[in-house]
């Protein structure tokens, strides 16, 4: 079945106090659905949180509406509410004798009777769940005592058991190592593509979100909410407009930032023969380093060039070899000697 | 699961030792009676010695009682207190709630020498004004911080007002301590030091009553008190309101405090430590189990308490509060120590 989430004309932010409110967002409009993998995408302070509490019904709007499914948040009770919406949040808790077991547990808990004595059924769900989630053998383990990447899966797991359309994360991959934070994506991924579930995740990582993403809701505290497919919004500039710092600027072709400025130390170009990842890293050291790099498709006779063949990095001038080296650091160390 | 028999083992264990504590507190005092008088006098049994029944009727029994009540309600309040503050320091007496009934006390007590007149002499009516002059003192501070609870969004924010609120009520019985004279002061200063001996028998199963009230009360409450593990945004997510929940606990917490401070005066320690040694034994955070576990952990170690207390076999007792504190520090010291690497905020 098709589930959608709708927000229009959403303002987010605090009321007025009486230091006066703070708006964080005006007029949002878009929506999500299931088999959706969507990353609100902004720089800190954006007010990414904020939405995703909106979202999930922990802070109210300053002004317009969210729909689950064309019925409003505001009509939904909490009971409902927790049979269309999961959570993972960034709050901690410290419980000394909290196992992850137990974190999981809570999930069934809008399913349960008043006394919330767990049936067969939910027991089987949590167990099936955590076995998927590679945090089977964590069960009997307590909470505090385990990596963020594990507590992170053990979240994850805990808003999968409680079975609902929509699933809401806020930072997941915040605070994990890269392997970590690409095996949490491709499981958000499956969850979307195999479970159909429409998820809406906050990130600021910007790699993570470009390359994962089905959908991009760039955030901006003085910008209106901007959707679109990863591709388009880095072409059509917005990306780079949305993270806009002065002294960066966007490398469209890389995908990422770069200083504005990169003052070439050495403004002869060396040429590097593209044919293995030894010569991708190569150009990348050199780049680093101030050279630059330019990426040929054969030997070229005039001026710096360099390849990695027979194991080993082998530097010319003008069709003349130089030297061979075991590393790249050998081959920086004599260029930055010679030029 | 192995754990389910462990636990089972770990309760029986403890209702074994409150009963072993409770007889060990009528058959242990001052007066040394032969076990056989002491039984036969607790079940009124032909041919009893007077005095071993008057001794075990009137004194022992209401006196075991009382500490029995006390201990559950006090220590149940804490564990409570504890889950829904989120703070391993909360215990009945960060509401402010000892302290408003110390000033309701010291109000009865003390604004007797500075009006010109004796409540302290007047035996029968003098424990029962102040019975009752500590229950009003504490259910109005509770009273305050059930309204100001419903101004704040903040759970954190209540807790530190009680303890301001407990502050400034202390503040205003020391001004009473400094005007009042010396017998008032004395009088005033062993209601502070608790007794588990000054309730009435009526007295004693009042507060039996209340504690299992209490107990069955609290039962519904561990399903809610399960999701504010995970702090108020997770369990909202699940379901439950939190503030709605908060506010009803405090409530029903503080009267259970403030019934058990009535009577006995303000006992330390008891609910701050217990549901820790609870968490020690049982090595869980479900409340299903603490509830029961901190439950029977604070009957027997208010039972163990008073019987130190009584110093079997001499004629002078120590007041409860020492021996409390005296047991309940090295806990709090020990938790500390234990608890020192998790992560907090």
């Amino acid at each position: 079945m098709r589930r959608v989430l709708k927000i229009e004309k959403l303002t987010t932010g605090y009321l007025a106090g009486k230091k006066g409110g703070l708006v964080l967002q005006r007029e949002m409009t878009a929506t999500l659905e299931t088999g959706q993998l969507i990353c609100v995408l902004g720089p800190n302070g954006a007010g990414k949180s904020t939405l995703l509490r909106t979202l999930a019904g922990f802070q109210k709007p300053l002004s317009g509406a969210v729909f689950y499914d064309d019925k409003p948040l505001t009509a939904l009770d909490l009971k409902s509410l927790a049979r269309l919406v999961s959570v993972v949040l960034t709050d901690r808790f410290s419980d000394l004798y909290l196992t992850a077991f137990d974190v999981v547990r809570m999930g069934r808990f809008p399913y349960l009777s008043f006394f919330g004595r767990m049936r067969p059924e939910d027991m089987q769900l949590i167990h099936k769940t955590m076995e998927k989630l590679g945090t089977g053998a964590l069960k009997q383990k307590l909470f505090y005592n385990l990596s963020d990447g594990e507590r992170q899966k053990v979240l994850i797991a805990r808003a999968l058991v409680q079975d609902t359309p929509f699933l809401l994360l806020d930072e997941p991959v915040a605070f994990i190592d890269s392997p970590g934070r690409i095996e949490i994506m491709e499981l958000l991924i499956k969850l979307a593509r195999e479970q159909k579930k429409a998820i809406l995740m906050t990130t600021h990582d910007m790699e993570t979100a470009l390359h994962y993403a089905d959908q991009l809701w760039l955030m901006h505290r003085d910008k209106p909410l901007l959707t679109g497919i990863p591709e388009d919004m880095v072409l059509q500039g917005y990306v780079g407009a949305y993270f806009h710092r002065s002294g960066l600027r966007f490398d469209v072709e890389k995908g990422r930032f770069r200083a504005e400025s990169d003052a070439l130390q050495h403004p002869e170009k060396v040429f590097v023969k593209n044919e293995s990842p030894e010569a991708l890293w190569l150009a990348k050291a050199l780049e680093r380093n101030g050279f630059q790099p330019e990426i040929a498709a054969s030997f070229s006779e005039k001026g710096w060039f360099a390849e990695f063949a027979g194991g080993k990095f082998h530097l010319y001038r003008n069709g003349k070899k130089i030297n061979t080296f075991q590393n790249i650091a050998a081959l920086l160390n004599e260029l930055s000697h010679v030029i | 699961m192995q754990s389910t028999f462990r636990n089972n083992l770990w309760f029986l264990l403890l209702g074994l030792l409150t009963l072993v504590l409770f007889v060990a507190n009528l058959g242990f005092g001052s007066v040394m009676l032969p076990w056989p008088e002491v039984l036969k006098a607790l079940f009124h049994a032909s041919h009893t010695d007077t005095t071993a029944l008057i001794i075990v009727n009137q004194y022992r029994l209401p006196q075991a009682v009382t500490a029995l009540s006390t201990g559950i309600l006090l220590s149940m309040s804490g564990l409570v207190l504890q889950t829904i503050f989120r703070n391993p320091l909360a215990g009945p007496s960060v509401l402010g709630i000892s302290s408003g009934a110390s000033l309701g006390v010291a109000l009865v007590l003390l604004s007797g020498s500075i009006a010109g007149f004796d409540v302290s002499s007047m035996a029968v009516v003098g424990n029962l004004a102040v019975v009752l002059a500590s229950l009003a003192g504490a259910l109005l501070v509770l009273g305050i911080i059930l309204f100001v609870s419903a101004r704040v969004a903040n759970v954190i924010t209540v807790l530190i007002i009680g303890i301001m609120l407990g502050y400034a009520v202390s503040a205003v019985v020391s001004v009473l301590q400094f005007f009042s004279g010396s017998e008032d002061l004395h009088a005033y200063v062993l209601w502070g030091l608790g007794s588990f001996s000054k309730a009435t028998v009526q007295q004693s199963f009042l507060l039996f009553f209340t504690a299992l009230a209490g107990m069955a009360m609290l039962f519904f409450y561990v399903k809610p008190l399960n999701a504010l593990l995970l702090g108020e945004a997770y369990a909202r997510s699940i379901g439950f309101h939190p503030l709605r929940i908060q506010r009803v606990l405090i409530l029903v917490s503080g009267v259970l405090v403030a019934v058990g401070t009535a009577f006995t005066g303000p006992i330390a320690f008891l609910g701050l430590a217990v549901p820790h040694l609870a968490r020690g034994f049982f090595k869980t955070s479900q409340q299903g189990v603490l509830l029961p576990a901190t439950i029977l952990t604070g009957a027997a170690l208010a039972l163990f308490c008073n019987l130190v207390a009584k110093l079997p076999g001499y004629d002078i007792s120590l007041p409860i509060n020492a021996v409390t504190s005296l047991v309940g520090a090295p806990v709090i010291i020990w938790v500390i120590m234990k608890s020192r690497h998790i992560k907090t905020g």
